[in-house]
């Protein structure tokens, strides 16, 4: 500011007088608290003429008293009353004073403007954010994502690894509920979150801490999917004694069988369940468990059921138990331990989820030239995600929506779908519109085979005796995941039904801390403390305003590359791109 | 003779808000007041600083609704000096554009209250009725009717288009006329309003200065101030003469009130006529640093505006001074003397507007 | 209806405090009686006289100084009387939440039976708000 002059104590009251002689006129007194003392500015504007001002400066110890300055000039009383209001200056000799106190009743907060510590001090509140909400494992996203953009991966993952055994595997499966609420995505795009999850695994190691002390308890798990291994990965730490048995001669369940290597490479969930091995878990491959009853004989204190949803779902069409109508399970299972039957040249998916889509991706890269996916409903209504929609178009897939098989009919070699259009009704019990057929217009389609992607359905022996719900799910309390048999726990998708991987860790944490729990443990899942220096200062990024706020675009290989195998299709982010796209959040989580 | 206390307010008929005077009479004659305020104190200070720099504009903006483009104005103006940013030339028009309708249409609110303390209803219906004239113009430009909103740091938000502008410029004429007609020869020549006003909270020019009067209560008392001749916004463009009389009472305020009013009507169509066509609004990429004094003419008065940033997205200090904190010294040395009766008129004639002063 | 309601819903006369609002909403309700909207047309009065209202307009958020005063004035209007709340700010603190001095909404306060919303609320939203409060009203005489 133009014009300053700092003066002493001394000097003060002479000064102002000095001003009085200039005929000055006050414009007004601005108190700041300087955390040690005060500083008073007094604004003098000249006569007359609009400018230039004088700012009288002075510093004022806390606790000292100050004079005041009504008696030259009178104008500055109500300013003065202000400021000892709100700042407890003892100010001394105020000629014209107000009955009482001037902003300040009795009860209101004391010195309203005062500053309690310096702001550098103040740690950030921080404040649930939409994306760390809509977690299922419950990771501090918003938390993560900002490390990344302050390009510090490595502890980036370890507060990943605080709620999540396996970033490698979710960073590249992951739906990502998180990144629809996002609140940039209203406007722009979302925070690509799973990609920065990929890019904090990828480049960075993280030390597991070593495990507890042995509990004594043992634990059969059921299944080495990702609940099964969550529940390893979380009991093992705990101290228990864990026994993964598999029936499928290689562990990851539905991540081995049903997730194609090409999103997920077999080199990353190997490196995943190695993990959970070295911890200590033993995992027994082509094992199946028939009988509870056998384990419990055998010295386990609590078995674990998840088994996942492995059994497809029949469409409940003629002609469909002919061998070249394939079930899509069965044959993503086949593929992935390289025993795929020759499909022919034409192919038909019949569904519209997740899983249709890697049928579909799959049946391109086993041979296949022409594939067409017949979905009843349209793109707006399908249950596979968007991402993996595009990816498939782009792959060469056809999707011919609103059409409905009617029959399978076998001449010679060739397979004929009867199908029929179908238009949109009045919404159904799901909220979709209900697809109806238009008579009449049945069509055929002629093709080398058919795979039918309608969904899958848990598939738990009778024996268990464990009591089920609808489309065969185990029935479990919502809190504490037990069955009806006591000692016995379910989680993953044999609860909900074919869900996603990220669902699975959840419903399995839960499962893990009343597991602990009826061992006769705390309950508290094993989260490593973390030494990460978080934001202090009350201070946000700029950069939200100022830049180009574009989506990190996943570099990809091209589609002859794809279609040559089954390569990853996705490359990772680089250095750069990631922490550009760290940056680009708005930070919820620290916002007022 | 036995001096009696009257309490004055808080809720009182006259006044839209709570203020409270405790005054003491001897008879009918004051010869005592105390303000009792705080009634609307809300801590908008403390609050600025707890909020970033950019969402404090729509805090600031509602320290009181009248004004409330130009405490935003004050406000922008400051964080644009500590960021070292300037607001394109048809940002810093449309700024005069919004500000000299405020100006408009909050003298004729005040002076519409003023005769309806005066019992002149018909007038305060007449000026309430032109009032809206410039409201709709507000509500067509800006999207709201009276806080505009419009004002951002590194310009402004919303721009006017030509059909805007001549639609604006009819509308503006009729409400010329409407003034010429009517509002201003009663307020000017009324027999009624001069008698009730005239000779009524005489400060003189000397008293005036030392109590720290600002706008029309000051230029009331033939104190020659007026900020806009600064030249901030567009006012540089502009020609700005400070309307003064010399008489300093309520009847001099009230006449360069209207006479001011006049002249935004003014303002506002030459700000239509020459506004320059580009940018509205630059980006603002680096955090307020250093300290400021930023000063504008409001309806009542100067504003003064000290900001303080350190470079974070927060400011360390915002003060506000508004006009009518400045003029309650003033109101102070203008009612001893009077009549009780005289109470509403002279405490109206400063236009006090006790949600600034309190903030 | 019997016809001290009748009188009631057809002439409702108003009392209107400002607790700590920006004023915006203050000068809308004086605007919602002057000629263009004219709500005397509908009988509605304003007053001075807490005892002489039947519906109170508040605006602002509550705060430390004048929540006493609110209350008060609460008090001394006679039943049956209804609060109706004007803008965003005395519904819930709207944009002065974090302000120190403040209290949040009037309800914190007093009963309110009519919220309307609005950052100044406009005069077509007050009539309308005062308009619901009359249904209430109605609902004391049956």
């Amino acid at each position: 500011m133009e014009h300053e002059v700092f003066v002493t104590k001394d000097e003060f009251i002479p000064a102002i007088q000095g001003m009085l002689t200039e005929r000055a006129r006050l414009g007004t007194i601005s108190c700041l608290d300087l955390v040690d003392e005060f500083e008073l500015i007094y604004h003098f504007e000249p006569q007359e003429a609009p400018e230039p001002l004088t700012h009288l400066r002075a510093r004022v110890a806390k606790g000292d008293t100050w004079p005041s300055i009504t008696s030259i000039y009178p104008s500055a009383s109500l300013a003065e009353l202000e400021i000892r209001d709100h700042f407890d200056i003892e100010i001394t000799g105020i000629t014209l004073d107000f009955r009482g106190r001037f902003l300040r009743s009795k009860e209101s907060p004391e010195a309203a403007l005062l500053k309690p510590t310096p702001y550098e001090l103040t740690a950030a509140t921080r404040h649930p954010a939409r994306c760390g909400e809509a977690c299922p494992a419950g990771i501090d996203i918003p938390r993560y994502v900002r490390l990344i953009g302050e390009d510090r991966p490595a502890d980036a993952l370890a507060v990943i690894k605080q709620s999540l055994p396996f970033p490698g595997i979710l960073g590249r499966v992951c739906f990502a509920p998180c990144e629809a609420p996002c609140r940039q995505a209203k406007q722009e795009e979302p925070i690509a979150v799973r990609m920065l999850k990929r890019f904090a695994y990828d480049n960075t190691t993280y030390e597991e801490e070593v495990a507890a002390e042995p509990t004594g308890k043992r634990v059969a798990i059921i299944g080495s999917g990702p609940a099964g291994l969550t529940a390893a990965y979380y009991l093992v730490k705990m101290g228990h004694e864990v026994a993964i048995l598999e029936a499928l001669p290689e562990a990851g369940g539905m991540m081995r069988v049903g997730i194609p290597a090409y999103r997920l490479p077999r080199k990353v969930l190997d490196e995943e369940i190695d993990l959970v091995k070295q911890l200590g878990a033993k995992i027994q491959t082509s094992t199946e468990v028939s009988s509870l009853e056998t384990l419990f004989e055998n010295g386990y204190h609590a078995i674990l059921v998840a088994t996942g949803a492995h059994r497809g779902m029949k469409m409940g069409l003629e002609g469909e138990d002919h061998h070249r109508v394939l079930e899509c399970i069965d044959f993503l299972r086949s593929v992935s331990f390289g025993k795929g039957p020759q499909l022919g040249n034409r192919v038909a998916v019949i569904g519209g989820g997740n899983a249709a889509i890697d049928a579909a991706r799959t049946a391109l890269r086993t041979g296949a030239a022409d594939v067409t996916m017949l979905y009843r409903r349209t793109r707006a209504e399908m249950p596979a995600s968007a991402s993996e929609i595009e990816e498939a178009i782009t792959e060469g897939v056809n999707i011919d929506f609103l059409v409905a098989p009617r029959r399978i009919m076998i001449e010679n070699d060739t397979v004929i779908l009867e199908s029929v259009r179908m238009k949109l009704g009045a919404p159904d019990a799901s909220g979709r519109p209900r697809p109806e057929p238009i008579e009449g217009s049945e069509f055929q389609l002629e093709v080398d085979a058919i795979i039918a992607a309608i969904g899958q359905s848990p598939d738990v022996p009778q024996d268990f005796a464990l009591e089920t719900g609808s489309k065969n799910t185990v029935i479990v309390d919502a809190e504490t995941m037990a069955t009806s048999r006591e000692g016995v726990f379910a989680a993953g998708d044999v609860i909900t039904g074919p869900a996603s991987v990220v669902e699975a860790v959840r419903s399995a944490k839960q499962a893990t801390i009343s597991i602990d729990r009826y061992l006769g443990g705390e309950g508290v899942l094993p989260v490593p403390e973390l030494d990460i220096k978080d934001l202090t200062s009350r201070q946000t990024f700029i950069e939200r305003w100022a830049r180009d706020n574009q989506r990190v675009v996943m570099p990809t290989l091209t589609i002859d590359d794809r279609l040559r195998g089954f390569d990853e299709v996705e490359l990772g982010l680089t250095e750069e791109m990631a922490v550009a796209e760290g940056k680009r959040c708005w930070r919820c989580d620290l916002e007022e | 003779m036995a001096r009696t206390a009257i309490p004055f307010g808080p809720q009182h008929p006259v006044f839209p808000e709570p203020v409270h005077l405790k005054l003491e009479l001897e008879d009918e004659t004051v010869v005592g007041v105390t303000p009792v305020i705080g009634y609307m104190h809300r801590g908008i200070e403390k609050a600025a600083e707890l909020k970033t720099f950019r969402q404090n504009v729509f805090l600031i903006e509602r320290i009181c609704g009248i004004c409330s483009f130009m405490h935003s104005l004050a406000y922008c103006q400051g964080v644009e000096a500590l960021t070292d940013v300037e607001a394109p030339p048809r940002a810093r028009f449309l700024r005069v554009f919004w500000s000299e309708l405020s100006r408009s249409h909050s003298h004729l609110l005040t002076l519409g209250l003023l005769a309806d303390a005066m019992g002149f209803e018909s007038l305060f219906m007449q000026c309430w009725r032109a009032r809206e004239i410039v409201l709709d113009i507000s509500e067509m430009t800006a999207g709201h009717r009276i806080i505009q909103s419009t004002c951002s740091v590194g310009g402004v938000r919303r721009d006017i288009n030509s059909e805007m502008a001549k639609e604006v410029d009819a509308r503006l004429r009729a409400l010329q006329e409407m003034l010429d007609r009517s509002i201003s020869p009663v307020f000017l020549h009324d027999y009624t309003i001069n008698r009730r006003t005239e000779g009524k909270g005489i400060v003189p020019k000397e008293q005036a200065e030392l109590l720290g009067a600002v706008g029309p209560t000051a230029r009331g008392s033939g104190v020659t101030v007026d900020i806009r001749q600064t030249g901030y916004a567009a006012y540089s463009d502009l020609s700005i003469d400070p309307v003064v009389e010399t008489a300093g009472d309520s009847y001099a305020r009230t006449k360069v009130r209207v006479r001011e009013l006049s002249r935004s009507v003014e303002l506002v169509r030459e700000v239509l006529a020459m506004m320059p066509a580009g940018e509205i609004l630059v980006a603002v990429s680096n955090y307020p640093e250093g300290e400021t004094v930023s000063r504008v003419e409001q309806p009542r008065g100067e504003e003064i505006m000290y900001l303080k940033g350190n470079s974070t997205n927060y400011l360390e200090r915002v003060r506000v001074r508004t006009p009518t904190f400045a003029n309650i010294p003033a109101l102070l040395g203008m009612l001893p003397g009077c009549e009780l009766a005289d109470v509403p008129i002279i405490t109206l004639s400063i236009d006090p507007c006790i949600g600034c002063t309190e903030r | 209806m019997d016809i001290l309601t009748r009188s009631r819903t057809k002439s409702p006369w108003l009392l209107h405090y400002s607790c700590g609002s920006c004023n915006g909403c203050d000068i809308e309700i004086l605007a919602a009686l002057t000629p263009l909207y004219d709500v005397e047309r509908f009988g509605i009065v304003n007053m001075g006289n807490p005892k002489h209202a039947d519906v109170l307009l508040v605006t602002g958020p509550a705060n430390w100084r004048n929540y006493r005063v609110l209350r008060n004035i609460y008090d001394q209007m006679p039943e049956p009387k209804l609060v109706v709340v004007v803008g965003v700010c005395g519904s819930t603190g709207g944009v002065f939440d974090k302000c120190p001095n403040t209290l949040g909404g009037i309800d914190t306060v007093i009963p309110v039976d009519v919220y309307i919303p609005g950052c100044a609320a406009r005069p077509e939203a007050i009539i309308d708000g005062v308009v619901l409060a009359l249904g209430k009203l109605e609902a004391y005489g049956t």
